[in-house]
This record gives structure tokens, C-alpha cells and sequence, in this order.
């Protein structure tokens, strides 16, 4: 049987592989305590205007906190072998948007947004790929909108596979300011930002995904359109 | 379990002997010094203990610019303190001419495989410190050791269950990869044995690197060995084989190795064109595993009409056969190809499928490897979720009398599980061998821990249960 030398390695271990996931974790963790602290210090619950004797002024209070709704014409999307491109069709929806001070990078969190038709894939579903944040840089002095670890597409069918298939997702996705301004507002209404270039796409389930992409998005963006 | 770090302690017993002498000042400014940490020891099912060591700063050291530390060399030291010292070989980064990260970003990692009873392990690397302009300052001596707990081999007589070909998980292998030429993410391997030795070795592998699924970096490798454990690039050779942009470009995947007709060994791979709708089976030939001839084309297809995927070659009665995973229509299917004299496109029969039998519950086939034992074809099929691209992957043995039909067992030969490896088996090779004078099968197979991204590796092994059919 192999030692036991646990004790030994968990602060110092960092082989090829593991090191890869220490050095994720190590990333990432400032990043879930930064967004973390940020969503509990500053935003209120989300039933908060409903609640008896909530002061009004708390929404005021979390100038780099809300949760807004957005509206997107839909993600154009490649599936590998096959021809023509598909659509989601018109997604409404609503999300969290973080702004850690003086970052004009905004994280996202809590997706809900569904499909307001049927389209190529059926009735679609968005919302964070489940997991933990992973190591993902990028500048956060230019605004755009942070999905970290990703993406989820709930669908009916996906075209051209069998239809048990019905979840796929992004890795982490930047989405930039179609019409960038120079002293950007938070939270961002009526701005629409999009994806910069194609984002690959992954079947899976419980945000465990397979081992290559199945697709492409080459379209997709959205426009923050009023508080949620 | 008793660790000690005798490095550590070395340095500790000089600075304090240096602070009595000229007080507790010229502690303070001391210059650290690396360590030489063993990590972790892990037993596998063959009895032989992966034992790894890390080389890194002190915890807390201050940054050094004006001064970096190069490895100039490791030794090994196994059993009792009177064995004699051998070269360190080390499987990793830990190599000599590395260089030591700075303090606080990471270290240095070498693995040495020692057998299963051998207690006690010390390895010593000499680190020479380097100023900026590229001169030797001094050279330091540091040293890390463990005590080991026995590692038992698994018993094949013990293992050996009716009708069950199975095997424990994998010892991890570091292979160097155009990416991480000290040992990096890799999948799809395939390993040809060539006992005596072909052009200085006698293990040859095929693989695409994977890091991170990272499609640009899956590009036909090569790699060799003389002892299927430490691999090695042969000199002179530069990898990859092809190189393809990667996705949404085109990409490169699925390697697959053989020996052909005249001494030539051949590397098959499959190309995927996304822009075009296509596919197509590659190979390229060598005769000295160093100089590769130009991509050639074995079979083309269009992604609405075949995809096979994984392709599995043999040259067999004067012609090469080809099977492979058709996945264009659900579910995937295992199919055959007779070819001609040469890989060329031209000769391939229609593709015709292979009676595998029932399959595991909610899966269907994902990649493949087959070949010839005795009069019989062996194989291990990489199983995935239904409609899934590698999800929930197990490695099934297949046995067949003709190429076209085999019995698959409905279970997994390798566990898919290992702890902070793997939970996704991939693309397996297999050949039948021998350990310990007892007949079973001799397996590399490729894994990944789906994390996002995600993280792949090569495992060795070996399956026991060949009396099942009667290998040699």
C-alpha cells in the first residue's frame, strides 16, 4: 500500500496537472470571495421590495449591484456536420450584474431567461453553467459583461443529434459593448454588448460536458434593457 | 509514515550555526534556498510505487531577480543509506536545465518509479544558482527522502476472474507533448511493441495533446520508450506530424499506430474540416521513426453522410483493414473497411458494421482500438453517454473470432474513477503480454478529469483474465 502523505503535499503540491487545478482554485477563489462579498454586502435580496418595512433607499445603497432584465434577438449557432445554422429564436430574461469597484467589468450571475418562440431548438432555457468560476482573465477596465464558468442552453432538441441531448454550454464568455462609451454607466440600460468571435459549444449535463465541442455560436448578444 | 526534508534541516542547522557566529542579523539575510519536498508516493496495481518529489523556493522566500536556480542534475538513492547512488531519470519537470519558478509560483515536479518493497527513497538534486548575466555562482546540494509502506502487486492468479477481463486503474505516464516537452495533457494513444527494438527503441506511441480540450494543440505526436514507462521525443524528430489550427478552424484527433509492409511504420490520424462539412483520415510513414513523409489521404467524407471517428488500422494478409465509430446517425456504430496494399484512399471497401452486441446501459460506442491475438482480434471499445461526445467513457474488452463481429463485455476493464485523475476514460490502447510469466493485456489508456477546462492524461495498466480466451 502507498504512505499516507497528505499532511505533506496539500500546501506545496503543485505536479503538472494537479498545480493546473491549485493554480485554478487559487485564481478563482479571490475572485468567488471578491463577487461573493460584493453580492452580499451589496445586493439585496430579491424579494427585498416586497418585504415589510424594507427602506426604499437600500436599492440606492449597491451602486455596483443589480439585477436587470435583458432581451436578445437569440443565438445564432453552428452544430458540427451540418449545414445550415440554427437559431434560439428571441430570449428574454433577467440577471444579476456585479461591478467590483473600479472595474468597469460587470460578473453575471443568476441567469434566468427563456425563449419567447419555438425555434430550431425548441423551447430554450438560459442560465449559468453550474461548477465553480475558473481561472479566466481579462481586462477589467473595459466594460463588458463576465460569464463565468458559463453558459447553460436548456433545449428541446438539438438539430442533427438525438434528442437527449438537451443541455449545452460555453466555457467562460466575455460580451463587449456593441457601441462602446467613453464613461460607461452601471447598470448599462439600453446598452447591448455580444460576443467579440465564435464561442464554442458543448453538450453535457450538470455542467459536465463531453469531451469535444459539438458547436459553434457565431452570433449572439444582448441588450440590458430595465431593472429585473 | 516519517518524512523528513534533510535539505531543509540542513539549511536550518547552517543558519542558525551562522547566526551564533555573527548574531542573528546575518540570519535574516541568509540566502534561501530551494527544498526538495517529497509529494506523494502511489501504489500501483503492477506493485511499483510512483514516488514524486517537488523542487521549489522556500515558503516565504523573497523574490531573488538578480539570481535564478538551475537544476544540474538528480540522483537517486533507493533502500538502505549504503546502496549505491544511480541518476536521478525523472519523469516531469524536475529535469536538468530547469529552472526553479520564482517563490510563490510553483515548483518543479519529478517522479521515479521504484519497486513495490523498496521502504526507503532519497533523491538529492544539485541546483546551481545563476546570476542575471547567466553565470555560476555557487552550486547548492539538496535532498528530500520518505519512508515507504509496502506496494503488493496485484496477484493475477487473484485478479483472474471467469470470464472477466479486468485490471486496476492506471499508473500515471508523463509523455512529452509539442506543448509541454517535459510531460504534458495528452489523449488518443496508441503504442505499437516491437520486441528488439525499432531505430533504438522498442515502445512507440501515437498521441494528440489535449490541454485544457484545447483543439489547437491536438496534433499527431510522436514518442518512444524502451520500457513502455518513460518517454521519451527520439532525437531529431519534431513534433507534431501535422499541425491544424485548431477549432473553429480545422483540427487534427484520434491517432492511431501500426506497422506496415517494408519496416515502415505508419501514423494515422482523422482531420475534421468544419467549414467544409468534412472529414478525413490521414496518415504519414516512416522508416526511422524520425522523418516523417508528407500527410496522405486514406478516406474522405462528408459530415452529413459517415463520420467515423477513432479509425483502428491493422495490416493484415497483404492489405490494410480499418475499423472505426460511425457517429453521423444515433447511435453510433462500430464499422469495418477492407483496404488494398496501401492506406490510399482509393481501395476501401463500403463500410460495413460490426455486430458488437448488447451495449451498457444508456451508452453507445465512442473510440477504439483493435488488433490481432493469435488467430483472434482484441480490442478495448471507449464507451459515452447516449448522445453524448465522451461523457461517463468505460473501456469494454472486445473479443471476436472474425473482424466483423465481436462479443463486448458489459463492463468496465478499468475502473473509471481515480481519485483526482480521472472520472472519463478515453481512447485505450491494448496488446496481449505477459506479467509475472501470466498472461493478460498490456494497456495505455487516456482519461480526463472533466473539470472546465478540462484535464487529460495517459494511464499504464494491465488486464488480467486473458485464460478467458486463451491468450499466448
Amino acid at each position: 500500500m502507498a504512505p499516507e502523505p497528505a499532511e505533506r503535499h496539500t500546501g506545496r503540491r503543485r505536479s503538472l496537472l494537479r498545480g493546473r487545478r491549485l493554480s485554478v482554485v487559487a485564481v478563482t477563489a479571490p475572485i468567488v470571495i471578491l463577487l461573493a462579498a460584493t453580492l452580499t454586502a451589496a445586493a439585496p435580496p430579491s424579494t427585498w421590495d416586497s418585504m415589510p418595512g424594507a427602506p426604499e433607499q437600500t436599492v440606492g445603497e449597491s451602486p455596483n449591484y443589480r439585477r436587470v432584465s435583458l432581451s436578445t434577438p437569440g443565438a445564432t449557432i453552428e452544430i458540427f456536420g451540418q449545414l445550415e445554422p440554427f437559431t434560439t429564436g428571441g430570449i428574454t430574461g433577467e440577471v444579476d450584474l456585479a461591478r467590483p469597484e473600479g472595474n468597469q467589468a460587470m460578473v453575471a450571475a443568476n441567469l434566468v431567461a427563456s425563449s419567447d418562440e419555438l425555434a430550431d431548438f425548441g423551447q430554450v432555457y438560459l442560465a449559468m453553467r453550474p461548477g465553480t468560476p475558473v481561472d479566466y482573465q481579462y481586462d477589467t477596465s473595459i466594460q463588458s459583461i463576465i460569464f463565468n464558468p458559463g453558459i447553460e442552453f436548456k433545449v428541446d432538441m438539438v438539430p442533427g443529434l438525438s434528442s437527449s441531448t438537451d443541455f449545452l454550454y460555453t466555457q467562460p464568455i466575455r460580451m463587449l459593448p456593441t457601441e462602446p462609451v467613453a464613461n460607461p454607466l452601471f447598470p448599462p440600460y439600453e446598452q447591448t454588448f455580444a460576443i467579440p468571435s465564435l464561442a464554442l459549444l458543448w453538450e453535457g449535463e450538470a455542467g459536465v460536458t463531453g469531451s469535444e465541442p459539438i458547436g459553434i455560436i457565431t452570433e449572439f448578444e444582448l441588450t440590458i434593457t430595465h431593472p429585473g | 509514515m516519517r518524512f523528513t526534508a534533510r535539505g531543509r534541516l540542513l539549511v536550518a542547522a547552517s543558519g542558525l550555526l551562522a547566526a551564533m557566529a555573527v548574531g542573528l542579523p546575518s540570519q535574516a539575510q541568509r540566502t534561501p534556498e530551494p527544498v526538495l519536498e517529497f509529494a506523494t508516493a502511489t501504489c500501483g496495481g503492477s506493485g511499483e510505487l510512483e514516488v514524486e518529489f517537488l523542487l521549489t523556493d522556500e515558503i516565504g522566500a523573497p523574490a531573488h531577480p538578480e539570481y535564478r536556480y538551475i537544476v544540474a542534475g538528480t540522483d537517486v538513492q533507493t533502500g538502505p543509506e549504503s546502496s549505491p547512488w544511480r541518476e536521478g531519470d525523472l519523469a516531469g519537470t524536475l529535469q536538468p536545465g530547469a529552472e526553479v519558478p520564482p517563490p510563490g509560483e510553483g515548483s518543479l515536479s519529478g517522479m521515479t518509479v521504484v519497486p513495490g518493497d523498496t521502504g526507503h527513497v532519497v533523491l538529492q538534486a544539485a541546483v546551481d544558482r545563476v546570476s542575471a548575466d547567466g553565470s555560476r555562482l555557487d552550486r547548492i546540494v539538496v535532498q528530500g527522502e520518505a519512508d515507504l509502506r509496502e506496494c503488493a502487486p496485484v496477484v493475477p492468479e487473484q485478479a483472474e476472474i471467469p470470464s472477466r477481463v479486468w485490471g486496476p486503474f492506471g499508473g500515471k505516464r508523463t509523455i512529452p507533448t509539442q506543448q509541454e516537452p517535459g510531460g504534458g495533457q495528452t489523449t488518443h494513444p496508441a503504442v505499437v511493441r516491437i520486441p528488439g527494438g525499432w531505430n533504438g527503441y522498442e515502445y512507440w506511441m501515437a498521441h494528440t495533446p489535449y490541454p485544457g480540450s484545447n483543439s489547437a494543440w491536438e496534433d499527431p505526436n510522436i514518442a518512444a520508450s524502451n520500457d513502455g514507462v518513460n518517454w521519451v521525443v527520439p532525437p531529431g524528430l519534431t513534433n507534431p506530424i501535422d499541425d491544424q489550427p485548431g477549432l473553429p478552424g480545422p483540427y487534427n484527433s484520434d491517432t492511431d499506430l501500426e506497422m506496415g509492409p517494408g519496416n515502415t511504420m505508419y501514423v494515422f490520424w482523422r482531420v475534421v474540416i468544419p467549414d467544409a462539412a468534412q472529414e478525413r483520415i490521414k496518415y504519414s510513414t516512416s522508416t526511422d521513426g524520425v522523418n516523417w513523409s508528407a500527410p496522405a489521404e486514406a478516406l474522405r467524407s462528408s459530415m452529413t453522410e459517415r463520420r467515423p471517428l477513432s479509425p483502428a488500422l491493422m495490416y493484415e494478409n497483404g492489405r490494410w483493414v480499418m475499423w472505426a465509430i460511425e457517429i453521423a446517425r444515433s447511435p453510433n456504430r462500430m464499422v469495418y473497411f477492407e483496404g488494398g496494399a496501401t492506406p490510399a484512399k482509393a481501395n476501401w471497401s463500403p463500410m460495413q458494421t460490426v455486430s458488437l452486441g448488447a451495449m451498457q446501459n444508456g451508452k453507445e460506442p465512442w473510440h477504439l482500438d483493435v488488433t490481432k491475438d493469435g488467430d483472434s482480434y482484441i480490442g478495448l471499445l471507449n464507451d459515452t453517454a447516449f448522445a453524448s461526445t465522451g461523457r461517463d467513457g468505460d473501456l469494454l474488452f472486445l473479443y471476436g473470432t472474425t473482424p466483423t463481429s465481436f462479443e463486448s463485455q458489459r463492463f468496465s476493464a478499468v475502473p473509471r474513477l481515480k481519485p483526482a485523475m480521472h472520472d472519463h476514460l478515453y481512447r485505450a490502447t491494448v496488446y496481449a503480454d505477459t506479467e509475472y510469466g501470466v498472461p493478460g493485456y498490456r494497456v495505455w489508456y487516456s482519461a480526463r478529469m472533466a473539470l472546465n477546462p478540462d484535464v487529460w492524461n495517459v494511464q499504464q495498466t494491465f488486464l488480467h483474465g486473458a485464460a478467458v480466451h486463451g491468450s499466448p
